[in-house]
Order: C-alpha cells, then structure tokens, then sequence
C-alpha cells in the first residue's frame, strides 16, 4: 500500500493509559478523530468483557486495564458507555461512577444492576455531561 | 477442552443466558436480580470497608445460618453451597448443589451450567475450598 502507513502516537490526548493511539498517514498528517476516540472504547470494551467474563469479583472487574483504560477515556465516554447501558444492564454503571463521582440512585440499590443501568438513563435525560 | 475449565464436560449443559445483572454467589443464594459481592455491590449483611473479602463470605453464610459441611455429598434434608477459591485463597465462585446432586454455577458475567462439582476446577475458579450446608 503505497504512501499508507501507519503509526503509533502515544500521547494522544485521549488515548487510554498504558496503549497506544493510532494515526494513519495518507501523504501527509491526519490528526486524531471521533472515529478514533469510539474505535478505541470499543477495544477496550471488547477485550474487557472477555477477559472478566466469567469473573465474580467486583474489585477485579473494576481494577482490569481496560476497564481503567476506559473510566481514563473521562467524560467523554460518558455517551458512549450510556449507549451500552440502553442495549442492556451492564456493570458498566461503575465505569460511570468513576469517571462522573455521581451515584444517581440510593445506597439500598447497590448491586441491583438493571435497575442501576436505569437510574443512569434517566440521569442522562437530566444532564449535559451526557452528550456526544 | 476449555483452557480455563479443562475439566468441563463438552459441550455444558446451559440453562440461562449470559447477563451482568447477577453473579455466580447471588445464584447460588438462588438470586437471579442483584451482583453480589462485599462493599460495592450487593451484599446482605454490614461488613467494614477494610474487612477481608473472605470474612465478608464468612459473616454472610453464618448470617443465613448455614455451616461448614464435610462434603459435597447429597444429604437429604439439606441444600449445599461450594465455594471454590484459588491457591492463595481468594474467594473465585460459588456454585448451589441441585436436589439431583448436580451443580449448577453462574458463570461470571456468562451462563448458568448444570455440571459436576469437579468440572470447574482449574486455572479460572481453582478448586472447592469449603462446602456449606443448611437444613432446608
């Protein structure tokens, strides 16, 4: 592929911690993208949930690399990770906890994770933190 | 053979689909609606954000009244909860015995499986560490 590579830059803004952001350069500079940003939630995501799929433990789901990785992507994940929530309930609800410090939903619900996943739709229908 | 399960029969017998809203120790308390484990998800006695994971399991069986059991041998007049831990002894699985003798495990975030109580020994789960029971 002539005139197509590409490279690693690591210190792109939003690049999870401990992995490498992807530029591709077409004869000339291409800057980091959207596309980019959801291409690399959906890495983690992926390797996430296969990595910890047969996992009980919470602090061990919570502590995985990507599940960092992406509480680190910050409130730009936000939509992204409310998007899972609304395809189904997901101990995802944590990441945004994490990344918000916002617990929209009393102590006494605590481990209730379809009703949690809720809570953070409606929170989302309430806030602007929750846009694209 | 399953790497992570090499003694799993194949192909498992599964019985739910695969789902985050509950986990193997909520299931083998037959709770089909909450993640349970200590401090930050469900857990149905008060236990000290410093206390040690396995204290937690501790406080929780004594709470239900069950108690340490010999085996995992089918004993008339009493349900039976394994509870699997690695080497160093960190809590991994639970899994509720079925009045057949059988087993049956929710896997993680994955299915819940009819299984014998040795097929989820291995590098995943490592192996039974005690088995409780209580009068039903």
């Amino acid at each position: 592929m002539d005139g197509f590579s590409v490279v690693s830059q690591p210190d792109a803004d939003y690049a999870p911690q401990g992995q490498a952001n992807t530029t591709i350069t077409i004869g000339g500079h291409y800057t980091s993208s959207f596309a980019d940003f959801v291409t690399d939630f959906h890495l983690c995501l992926q390797q996430w949930k296969s990595e910890t799929a047969f996992d009980s433990n919470l602090d061990e789901i919570t502590s995985h690399p990507c599940f960092k990785a992406i509480t680190g992507l910050g409130e730009r994940a936000v939509p992204l990770i409310l998007n899972e929530l609304r395809s189904s309930p997901s101990l995802l609800v944590y990441a945004l906890e994490d990344i918000t410090g916002e617990q929209p939903y009393p102590a006494n619900m605590a481990g209730d994770i379809r009703r949690m996943s809720d809570c953070w739709l409606l929170w989302s229908d309430h806030t602007d933190r929750a846009a694209a | 053979m399953h790497p992570l399960f090499p003694n799993l029969n194949l192909p498992p017998k599964i019985t739910s689909a695969d789902t985050d809203v509950y986990n193997c120790i909520a299931w083998a308390f037959a709770d089909n609606s909450h993640w349970w484990w200590p401090r930050r998800a469900f857990w149905p006695v008060p236990v000290a954000s410093n206390e040690p994971i396995l204290v937690a399991f501790e406080k929780l069986f004594a709470a239900g009244g069950w108690t340490l059991a010999n085996d995992g041998s089918l004993e008339q007049g009493f349900e039976k909860i394994a509870l699997y831990a690695s080497s160093t002894g960190a809590v991994t699985h639970a899994a509720r015995q079925l009045p057949s003798g059988e087993w049956t495990s929710k896997l993680g975030k994955a299915e819940d499986i009819v299984h014998g109580i040795g097929e989820l020994d291995g590098p995943k789960y490592g192996s039974v560490f005690w088995f409780y029971k209580k009068k039903t």
